[in-house]
């Protein structure tokens, strides 16, 4: 027989879940499953309205167009060339701000700043920086003399690619280094000192006593920096609308364009699912590496 | 004594170096501000003006007139402090649950919550727009906090209880056993010494809701236009582009959160970061 | 416990549930008629106008009042979409023309048929422009403003440079060398991905005689010899370096800028063209010269050449329930006040009213007669209810081609592909 105290207790955690619960409920779980069951689906929203039930031909029509293809192609580049830089960037940003032990708020603040700008602002604000003739971007780089002629940043491809990517690591900056900061000062002394007594140089301390113990930081910083690049609709929108020449139309900006331009609600929902199968794949083999690590670190 | 130069090179380097990127960092954003205090014409000048020329604060004076402004401010201030605060609210009850529980279904739903951040905002955005349309909440204060509520939650869900599980359970079983309930615990005890996390979320609900596009963009229409929204139909319409207008009231748009920022600085960088290291 | 519980998950449930109602319009029910007007986009003078006139109407009549709304110009699609949906919304909506194909079918505009007083009123405006609102044999709104696409002409660098106004394409392309000479371009245009680029495409595709459809509106047509031509002579001229190459980037504002700045003489425009120089970028209008949009000297397809006009139409919805008031108030503020007897050059475009062209009407316009001229001649995009995807098939065409990425013919038949999809699906 089962009290009703025990009852009571066995229940209470479910209480606690509930209100996010019903709100995911709501918000998340119910639009994915209905956007899969769109995407099974030719919906007509004029003409009478109704769908018709096409199986995976939305899919396949999908994975063979030209657009969708490309723009997964410049998804990949966009991500896979923001990344390492702003990794990079970032983690030297982290040790250089680790030095700095007065004032550290004020420097803080200076780097929390292209975080608090919204995404809408950085993107016109960069548009115009690289403007061909009235942007700075070709103004500094014309008097530093690194180039002979203004340079038509958002009107070629390769050029208007490198501008949303300047764009995004400025942005990324101050989440990165915060969180590989953060990481630094978690590594004790101890370790430092052991390395200096066993006559390492400052080169091999970094190699391998800094960059084993930020591992664990830099996976996380990795996964969700990769995840929001890869989701990211508003700034190149902004800054270039996928062109020139759908050089730089990402996949959400496919996604937007397919179902809100061209009114095919149905292979719009296909690509997004598209989009989200990828997502997930990335992070379950992420946060399997992630727990072995932890279950690692904490065996040892 | 060597020592303690290489001590002084390497704060001279810190700071010096520090110093050059965060100026490096804020640089775009000094082109922004002098574009919204000079006349438009030196805006389009080639070569451009990198100072002005002449100052102006017309940009500033006549932003308000271009579109209810205002009523976009109260919008997003409004959208945004609501998120936060449910957003708080409901995540600090269900990462409590997490931390401190054990329950059918705990591993499953933990990491279903966690996963949901990780979607592409495009793939529910037109089911999204069914069901809020369904609710008649489309183009309403309340419907928008929902939306951001939803999304807020994962990421804070996940954060708190990363930093509740960090907190020792003595506190609370010397509490329990002395006759507190659960809810009295989770306010008096786990909340005040948690407060560097709840600082961490709350910030980020609100930045969530206050620079959210997307979504914004697609489900509002007058009544609820938030500013990010508000700041490209107001100054960029079909043949109008005010530059200087719309950077203006971007720089004054980005005030909130800037001031969020700086002074909660400490506790948002400790709340964030303690709940994804000390893991 | 469970009162705290309890408490816990209500409160913020009727917090919201009270948001709702505060945030939802207060809706009463007075004496006048309420007619309820979305007006979409429109100039900062069209706006000024359009709010004054409502606030004289409204003092002047007792038994209709108008609710007026400004809304987003880039919006009105999707507005029509989901008021059509939910059968629900304005009574009276300024939005461009071809929407009265897309939702004329649909029910989502009334018919001005169902007026007596409508052949009267149809009079009063010209035939050509009136075809752009008609769709199998009904009007599905009044067609007010009129914006012919002409060619914006720099005075002053023509006479510095001791140039005529060009008349051909061959003309355009002799202009260049002598221009380039002094830094500056002979042409510009939008070139980015977005529908300007495709609106400065199908002037130079009308006049070489070339159309978008075929005959019976089957398959593209804007990818045979007068498309691929027109493509052409941009590409040519951009490799050359008469045209700038960054127009592949370029929106409105950054033609514009390109132009007012002295960098550009020509540009293919509107009407609005005298009211942005001026107001954003104070441009001495007294360089300002208009002219027709030039045609290839040969004609590369049996088409007459016209002009591409757009039109701005006011129109009924057709789930409204007021629609004699509506009527009353359309004729009202769209038809009889003054501001449609001249023309304005703030309006954002030119009136379509056969009255503002009477001789002795004193306008501000520059060029006037050059544009009342294109408006008579004038032949909109195709009434098409799948016109919009239609047109950034065409834009992101333009756009490929300018960016190198394809050949003119290439692209446009790429689009062309894709357009005859679009043409089958419906």
């Amino acid at each position: 027989m089962i009290s009703k105290e025990h009852l009571h207790r066995q229940l209470t955690p479910y209480y606690f879940l509930l209100p996010a619960l019903l709100v995911l409920a709501v918000i998340i779980l119910y639009p994915i499953l209905s956007n899969l069951a769109m995407s099974l689906q030719k919906v007509r929203l004029l003409k009478g309205g109704g769908s018709d039930f096409v199986g995976l031909a939305n899919y396949g029509r999908l994975l063979g167009s030209n657009t969708f293809q490309g723009s997964v192609g410049s998804s990949l580049r966009f991500t896979l060339c923001s990344l390492p830089i702003a990794l990079v960037l970032g983690l030297g940003l982290a040790l250089v701000f680790n030095e700095i032990r007065k004032y550290r708020p004020v420097f803080t603040a200076f780097l929390l700043v292209p975080w608090a700008i919204a995404p809408v602002v950085t993107g016109y604000m960069w548009r115009w920086l690289f403007h061909d003739s009235f942007g700075l971007v070709n103004h500094f780089l014309l008097g530093l003399g690194l180039i002979r002629g203004n340079i038509p940043w958002l009107a070629q491809p390769d050029t208007a690619m490198a501008a949303v990517v300047v764009a995004n690591i400025w942005r990324f900056m101050p989440y990165i280094t915060i969180m590989l900061l953060a990481g630094l000062q978690g590594i004790s002394a101890e370790l430092y000192e052991a390395a200096q007594v066993d006559g390492a140089n400052v080169a091999q301390r970094f190699w391998h006593v800094t960059l084993p113990q930020l591992r664990h930081v830099i996976g996380v910083v990795f996964l969700f920096s990769t995840i929001w690049m890869v989701n990211d609709f508003g700034l190149i929108f902004i800054m270039t609308e996928g062109g020139p020449a759908k050089a730089t139309q990402v996949v959400p900006i496919t996604v937007y364009r397919i179902a809100f331009e061209h009114l095919q609600l149905g292979r719009g929902a296909a690509a997004a699912m598209l989009l989200l199968v990828f997502l997930l794949a990335l992070s379950v083999l992420f946060i399997r590496v992630l727990f072995r690590e932890r279950r690692a670190a904490h065996e040892a | 004594m060597k020592h303690r130069t290489h001590a002084r090179v390497r704060a001279w380097l810190g700071y010096g170096l520090g110093s050059l990127s965060a100026l490096c960092l804020v640089l775009p954003l000094v082109w922004v501000v002098t574009t919204s205090l000079r006349p438009i014409a030196e805006v389009t000048s080639t070569p451009p003006i990198v100072f002005p020329q002449s100052i102006t604060f017309d940009a500033y004076a006549d932003l308000w007139e271009a579109a209810p402004f205002l009523n976009y401010f109260a919008n997003s201030i409004a959208i945004s402090l609501l998120t936060a605060l449910i957003a708080l609210g409901f995540s600090v009850s269900a990462a409590y649950a997490f931390a401190r529980f054990r329950f059918r279904g705990h591993g499953l739903l933990l990491m279903l919550v966690v996963m949901s951040q990780m979607l592409p905002g495009s793939s529910i955005l037109i089911p999204l727009f069914q069901v809020i349309r369904g609710l008649g909440l489309l183009d309403t204060r309340t419907g928008m906090v929902l939306i951001y509520t939803g999304f807020a939650i994962p990421f804070c869900t996940w954060l708190l209880n990363g930093y509740f599980r960090a907190i020792p359970e003595e506190l609370e079983q010397a509490a329990l056993i002395d006759g507190c309930s659960r809810l009295q615990l989770l306010w008096r005890i786990v909340l005040p010494l948690a407060a560097p996390a709840v600082v961490a979320v709350g910030t980020f609900a609100f930045l969530l809701s206050w620079n959210e596009f997307l979504f914004a963009f697609v489900f509002t229409k007058s009544k609820a236009l938030t500013i990010p929204v508000g700041l490209r139909a107001a100054f960029l319409g079909q043949y109008v582009n005010k530059y200087d207008q719309l950077f203006a009231a971007s720089l004054i748009f980005s005030l909130p959160p800037i001031a969020l920022f700086v002074s909660l600085q400490r506790y948002f960088v400790q709340g964030l970061t303690a709940g994804a290291v000390k893991e | 416990m469970r009162t705290a519980l309890f408490l816990l998950f209500f409160c913020p449930l009727a917090a919201l549930l009270l948001l709702s109602c505060w945030s939802s319009p207060s809706s009463g029910a007075g004496a006048p008629v309420e007619v309820v007007v979305w007006d979409f986009g429109g100039v900062p003078g069209h706006q000024a106008w359009i709010k004054q006139a409502v606030e004289k109407f409204n003092a002047s009549h007792r038994d209709i009042r108008i609710e007026m709304e400004i809304r987003d110009w880039a919006t009105q699609r999707e507005s029509l979409i989901s008021t059509t949906i939910v059968g629900e919304g304005p009574d009276i909506i300024r939005v461009h023309h071809k929407y009265s194909v897309e939702f004329g079918e649909l029910g989502g505009l009334y018919p001005l048929e169902n007026f007596p007083d409508f052949p009267q009123v149809k009079e009063r405006f010209f035939p050509n422009v009136l075809e752009q609102v008609e769709f199998q044999g009904k009007h599905y709104g009044l067609p007010i403003t009129m914006l012919p696409f002409i060619l914006a002409v720099n005075r002053e660098i023509l006479e510095k440079y001791d140039l005529e106004i060009p008349r051909t394409w061959e003309e355009m392309r002799a202009m260049g060398p002598l221009l380039k000479e002094g830094g500056i371009h002979a042409f510009t245009m939008p070139g980015g991905v977005n529908l300007d680029t495709a609106y400065r495409f199908l002037p130079l595709l009308y006049k070489a005689g070339g159309r978008v459809f075929d005959e019976d509106w089957s398959r593209a047509a804007f990818n045979g010899p007068a498309g691929k031509a027109a493509l052409s002579f941009l590409v040519e001229m951009q490799q050359a370096g008469y045209f700038p190459s960054a127009s592949a980037a370029y929106a409105f504002d950054e033609n514009a800028a390109h132009w007012c700045t002295g960098k550009a003489a020509l540009s293919i425009e509107g009407p609005w063209w005298q009211d942005i120089v001026l107001g954003n970028y104070k441009f001495d209008l007294a360089k300002l010269v208009l002219a027709p949009v030039p045609g290839p000297e040969q004609l590369l397809e049996p088409n007459p050449p016209r002009t591409l006009l757009d039109v701005v139409m006011v129109a009924i919805t057709g789930y409204t329930r007021v629609p004699q008031q509506a009527w009353v108030v359309l004729k009202a503020l769209n038809v009889d006040d003054p501001v449609w007897q001249v023309p304005n050059p703030e309006m954002g475009g030119i009136p379509a009213h056969k009255a503002a062209y009477a001789p002795g009407v004193q306008s501000k316009y520059i060029g006037l007669e050059v544009l009342a001229e294109a408006g008579r001649n004038g032949l909109g995009w195709p009434g098409h209810p799948g016109i919009t995807e239609i047109q950034r098939h065409i834009a992101d065409a333009v756009n490929m081609a300018l960016t190198g990425v394809m050949s003119p013919q290439e692209a446009l038949d790429n689009a062309a592909q894709e357009v005859d999809e679009i043409l089958n699906d419906f």
